[in-house]
């Protein structure tokens, strides 16, 4: 059960140029045909069966009657196109073809359709059905067998029996998540069109969709405990009898339980944020102002700002503490003389070894008489072995001075920094010979 | 020691060696506004509130409370000093304050987007009014500099009102949260008074302050 990454599925998707494009008539036969295969036995329908279910549309749609049948036809087409709907008979062309949805039209289908919400009851009976399931599985996995046997009795029920019942519940919350968007949606509206009077009503609906919420939470919180160190016990016993394909199944369940009970937390967590903010505006807002009176007026003040005059609300402005300091004394102070060492007395109490410029002055010389041009880094380079950086630096000094002074600098087309040894960096300077 | 759930103040010293005090009585000199949001400030407030009316009354300031629940100081001496908010502090923060009783952003968790901030003040002043309010100029007119001269004015009022503590910014979805304390900008409207009459009030309590001409170019 390998799955694909981000990537390739976004590079897999994208070659496969795939476009979905439903109008409102398209998805209400959509929705038609689904229902149709959901209520009658026979698992696919004739096209005279799917015109007739377009007739409808077209009636809701009013429609032109007369040009029903072509556009069924068409919208048949489009369906197909997009493979929404799969032909699953083989007549060709000689007879009408005979129809079903596909995976992606019944799921289009279903969405359309009433959302499945999660409630205690329903998410009580999955969960006690994938413990069972769980349970058998355990029990097999303790018996083990041959290849058969893990294959029939382990991995495939996860695979199927279990990940199925599990994506039945992530189903139930995606549809839920859907309805809580709702509800979110129609709290929004009943405040703005009965302000004051939808208090009550509001209010009872946060009531009513937090305990439902709190309720799910708790639920789907013990479960999945107890799913999880079920869960822990079967791929012990999946390591144990070196079983990969049965881990890699009860990994793939695993990670399902978390997602919904992450789900649980998470939404729990956000509605009680949402029923915060909506308890902080009834309280702050709508019982201050019952009528909308101020939000009238401010409406009003707003437009008419600076007529006739501009108000400005104050606020505090300490200001910054200021560090005093006592006047300067403008008299002169009296000069004090210090005794300068000679630069070579310093060095030498420094502990620095200098490389005399005059060792290395003749050959520099020469170099620039023969090449028409030296490099600062690369006479350092070539004589700085065996000195520290205080004497690496003050000869980079000096010989920057001594360059200057016998050739002509060239524009500095390199400004980076170029190490040289440890702790020193420099930006070259080269000079080329002066004309005689 | 007094714990930080069972905090009571019987004399000011107490306050004033509260850990919390130095940084929110800073807060305060600076213009902030301290709301519930901020609950160990707000509470620290609301205990010591009676002792620190007495303190501030000697830099001539008063600690007000108001009624959705947030503090500020305001200053009516001039010891400590006090500012105006600007003209667009002003209209930003009233268009919040009115944004903010709209129920549209419950959902988006209280966020409003800078551009609802910048369509709603256009649609209430008119993009002329804006535009003389906000980007002034003396000669010629150019669409395109205006709108950038209004935004700029508009991101420069919300860095203003995040900066007291009206607003937060969430820079990422360039939006922002309007505090309990920007029902301030509705004081002058918050009853069926003529609002002359109310602005008078305001005036007398040194919430307010009133004048002729917008200056542009404070804060």
């Amino acid at each position: 059960m390998k799955h694909l990454s981000v990537a390739d599925s976004i590079a897999k998707t994208w070659s496969l140029d795939f476009t979905l494009q439903l109008d409102r008539e398209d998805a209400a036969f959509l929705a038609g045909i689904h229902i149709w295969l959901t209520i009658n036995p026979d698992p696919t329908l004739d096209e005279d069966q799917l015109r007739n279910i377009y007739r409808i549309v077209g009636e809701v749609a009013h429609s032109d009657p007369a040009s029903s049948v072509l556009r069924a036809t068409n919208a048949i087409a489009r369906l197909r196109e997009q493979r929404l709907m799969v032909r699953t008979d083989t007549a060709g062309i000689i007879r009408g073809g005979e129809y079903s949805l596909s995976r992606m039209g019944n799921a289009i289908a279903e969405w359309f359709g009433e959302q499945e919400g999660l409630t205690r009851k329903s998410l009580e009976i999955i969960m006690t059905q994938i413990r069972a399931g769980l349970g058998q599985i355990k029990v097999a996995a303790e018996a083990g067998g041959d290849d058969d046997h893990w294959e029939s009795q382990v991995s495939g029920p996860l695979k199927l029996t279990v990940a199925q019942l599990i994506e039945g519940i992530e189903r139930r919350q995606q549809g839920m998540d859907v309805q809580q968007e709702q509800i979110r949606e129609g709290i929004e509206s009943m405040l703005e069109e009965n302000w004051f009077e939808a208090v009550l009503s509001c209010e009872d609906l946060l009531v009513t969709t937090s305990e439902a919420l709190q309720e799910l939470h708790k639920v789907l919180m013990h479960e999945v405990e107890g799913m999880s160190s079920l869960l822990g016990e079967i791929e012990e016993l999946c390591e144990k009898n070196l079983r990969p394909e049965s881990t890699e199944a009860v990994d793939h369940v695993r990670r399902q339980i978390e997602r919904i009970g992450g789900w649980g937390e998470n939404r729990f967590a956000t509605w009680s944020e949402y029923y915060q903010n909506v308890h902080e505006f009834i309280r702050s807002v709508i019982s201050v102002d019952p009528d909308r009176a101020v939000r009238t007026r401010l409406r009003d003040a707003i437009k008419g700002y600076g007529r006739p005059e501009f108000w400005f609300l104050n606020v505090c402005d300490q200001a910054p503490y200021v560090h005093l300091r006592t006047d300067s004394d403008d008299r002169p102070s009296p000069a004090v003389e210090r005794k300068v060492k000679p630069m070579e007395e310093m060095v030498e109490e420094a502990g620095i070894k200098l490389v005399p410029l005059e060792r290395i002055e003749e050959k520099i010389s020469e170099k620039l008489r023969c090449d028409g041009r030296v490099d600062l880094f690369d006479v350092l380079s070539e004589h700085i072995s065996g000195h520290t950086i205080h004497e690496v630096y003050t000869l980079a000094g000096e010989l920057a001075e001594w360059l200057i002074k016998r050739g002509v600098p060239l524009p500095f087309l390199d400004q980076s920094w170029h190490p040289l040894g440890n702790g020193i960096e420099i930006q070259t300077l080269t000079v080329r010979k002066r004309e005689p | 020691m007094q714990t930080d759930n069972d905090r009571t103040y019987t004399s000011l010293d107490q306050v004033i060696l509260d850990p919390l005090f130095p940084a929110i009585d800073h807060r305060l000199r600076t213009g902030a506004h301290i709301d519930m949001d901020d609950i160990r400030s707000y509470e620290f407030l609301l205990q010591a509130e009676p002792l620190l009316q007495v303190f501030y009354e000697g830099y001539a300031c008063r600690l007000a409370n108001g009624q959705e629940g947030y503090f500020y100081l305001l200053s009516e001496g001039d010891l400590l000093g006090r500012r105006r908010l600007s003209g667009a502090e002003m209209l930003v923060g009233q268009v919040l304050a009115l944004l903010r009783m709209d129920p549209a952003y419950l959902k988006k968790g209280g966020q409003i987007p800078i551009e609802q901030i910048l369509s709603h003040l256009e649609m209430l002043l008119g993009r002329q009014r804006l535009v003389e309010l906000l980007a002034p100029r003396t000669r010629g007119r150019d669409a395109e500099m205006d709108n950038k001269k209004i935004r700029e004015a508009v991101d420069k009022a919300i860095n203003g009102l995040a900066r007291l503590g009206f607003i937060t910014i969430e820079r990422a979805r360039e939006s922002v949260i309007a505090g309990r304390s920007i029902a301030r900008f509705t004081e002058p409207v918050r009853d069926a008074r003529e609002m002359s009459a109310a602005l008078e009030e305001l005036i007398k309590l040194g919430e307010v302050e009133l004048d002729d001409e917008e200056q542009q170019n404070e804060n």
